[in-house]
C-alpha cells in the first residue's frame, strides 16, 4: 500500500447568459445555422458577462463543491488554477481565488497557463503533489473567458467556443494501484501560430495597431488583440497526434481499447471527434459526446463531460476511464482514471 | 479513384456522385467545412493527413488526389 492520488468529485458551472444558434443567424443573416449545427453538434454557449472573469466563474464551481459537502474548505492544502484568460497579467489568480474561497493560510496557490490539454496536466500536478507528500487535497480548478479573446464578427470561433469553469478535489489514499495515472504528455510549439491571441503579451503589446481589425477570404473580422484559430491545421493536427496518443496511453497502461469502459476526449466540436473516434475504432456507447449545451470550453470540457456521465450514471465507482486533451499550443496529454 | 470516397467527396461538395471526375473543379462549394470533409475522407480511404492549406489551393479533384499520392509516398520512404 502507498499514498495514491485520487479524483473525487467535479462541479461545474456555466455563466448564465447565453449564445445560441438562432442568435448567431439573427446577427450573420447569411449563415445556414443547420450546416453549423450539424458540424458542430453545438447548439448554446455560456457566455461571460462584462464584469464576470473566469476567477469569478472558478469561484463559483468550487463553491458548489464545498456547499455539496463533499470536502471541507479548510481542508484544501494544494490549490491549482488553469486558465488562459486571467484576472491581471499578475498577482496569479489562484491567489485571488484562495482569498475568495477563504483557504487556509498555510495552502499553496499556482496558475498554470495551458488551454485544452490543461485538465490533464492539471491532474498529473495534483498527481505530483500528493504522491510525493507535498499536499493532502488538491483543488484544480479549471476556467476559462474565450469569449473576450473573441471579435463579434469572427463567426470561425464564436461557433465554437464558450465559457466555463470546473472544480475537481482530488485526494490522497492508502492504495495498492494507481488511481490516476499512467500520463502520456507531449508538445509541438511549431503549431503556436495556428491558435493563438498575438498582441496582450510582452511579445506584441496592445496598441492602436494591433487593434486594426482585417477581413479573412472566409469574411471573418478579426485583429491582433482578438482570438485566431486556423481550424484546418488545427483539425489536421489531432488526426495525426491524438489516434497515437491513446494508442501509447494504452501501451504504457497495459492495457487494450476494451480494457477502458468511458473515453472522455477533450470536447472541441462534433465532427473533429467523430472523426476521432471512427479512426481510433472506439465504440460509440463508450465514447463521451457532451458539449451541444456548452461549447468548446477550453480546459473545462473535460471535466464538465466526466461530471455529467457520472451524475447521469455513464460511469460508475471502479471505471476505468481514459481522458484525452489536445490542442492550442500545440500541447497533448492523456491519462488513466480509476474511478 | 476510390468509388466510396468518389461517392462522399461529391456529398461533401454538395453535387451528383456520378458527375465527379478527375477534372472536377473545386471552386464551388470548396469552403472550410468542404475542406475539413475531405480531410477526413483522404485520411479514411488513402490513409494520409494533407495539409490544409496546401489541399485549399487545389483547384480540381485530381490536383487533391495528387497531393494525396505525393504525401503517402513521403511518408512510406
Amino acid at each position: 500500500m502507498a499514498i495514491k492520488a485520487v479524483l473525487q468529485d467535479i462541479r461545474s458551472y456555466v455563466p448564465a447568459t447565453k449564445l445560441t444558434n438562432e442568435d448567431l443567424a439573427n446577427e450573420f443573416k447569411d449563415w445556414d445555422v443547420e450546416k453549423i449545427y450539424s458540424k458542430t453538434g453545438i447548439a448554446v454557449r455560456g457566455i461571460a458577462g462584462p464584469e464576470e472573469c473566469a476567477s469569478d466563474l472558478g469561484v463559483a464551481a468550487a463553491e458548489k463543491l464545498f456547499t455539496s459537502g463533499v470536502v471541507r474548505r479548510e481542508a484544501i492544502d494544494y490549490l491549482l488554477f488553469c486558465t488562459q484568460t486571467p484576472d491581471y497579467l499578475l498577482p496569479t489568480t489562484a491567489c485571488l481565488i484562495h482569498r475568495r474561497l477563504g483557504l487556509a493560510a498555510n495552502c499553496g496557490a499556482v496558475d498554470i497557463n495551458q488551454g485544452c490539454s490543461g485538465y490533464v496536466y492539471g491532474l498529473s500536478i495534483a498527481k505530483g503533489v500528493i504522491e510525493s507528500g507535498i499536499a493532502r487535497n488538491v483543488l484544480l480548478i479549471t476556467g476559462d473567458t474565450y469569449s473576450k479573446y473573441i471579435n463579434a464578427r469572427d463567426r470561425s470561433v464564436r461557433t465554437i467556443f464558450g465559457d466555463g469553469a470546473t472544480a475537481t478535489w482530488i485526494s490522497a489514499e492508502e492504495h495498492d494501484h494507481d488511481c490516476i495515472g499512467p500520463f502520456v504528455l507531449g508538445t509541438d510549439g511549431s503549431g503556436a501560430n495556428q491558435l493563438i491571441v498575438r498582441a496582450g503579451g510582452m511579445r506584441q503589446r496592445v496598441s492602436d495597431e494591433t487593434a486594426v481589425e482585417k477581413q479573412d477570404p472566409s469574411r471573418n473580422i478579426r485583429s491582433d488583440n482578438n482570438l485566431f484559430m486556423n481550424g484546418g491545421e488545427v483539425f489536421a493536427f489531432t488526426l495525426r497526434a491524438v489516434p497515437d496518443l491513446v494508442l501509447q496511453t494504452l501501451t504504457k497502461a497495459g492495457l487494450t481499447l476494451d480494457g477502458i469502459d468511458f473515453f472522455v476526449f477533450h470536447q472541441a466540436n462534433r465532427y473533429m471527434l467523430e472523426q476521432l473516434r471512427t479512426k481510433i475504432k472506439i465504440p460509440t456507447t463508450r465514447f463521451c459526446i457532451n458539449m451541444e449545451s456548452y461549447g468548446n470550453t477550453v480546459s473545462s470540457t473535460i471535466p464538465m463531460a466526466l461530471e455529467i456521465a457520472m451524475v447521469e450514471g455513464q460511469i460508475n465507482r471502479g471505471n476505468v476511464v481514459m481522458l484525452v486533451g489536445f490542442g492550442v499550443g500545440y500541447s497533448w496529454g492523456s491519462s488513466i482514471i480509476r474511478l | 479513384m476510390n468509388e466510396e470516397f468518389r461517392t462522399h467527396l461529391a456529398e461533401a461538395l454538395q453535387m451528383p456522385g456520378a458527375q465527379l471526375t478527375e477534372s472536377t473543379p473545386l471552386a464551388e462549394n470548396w469552403d472550410s467545412l468542404a475542406i475539413m470533409t475531405t480531410i477526413s475522407l483522404l485520411d479514411r480511404h488513402y490513409s494520409v493527413v494533407v495539409s490544409p492549406t496546401e489541399l485549399e489551393n487545389c483547384t480540381t479533384v485530381g490536383e487533391l488526389l495528387q497531393l494525396a499520392e505525393r504525401d503517402r509516398s513521403k511518408s512510406s520512404d
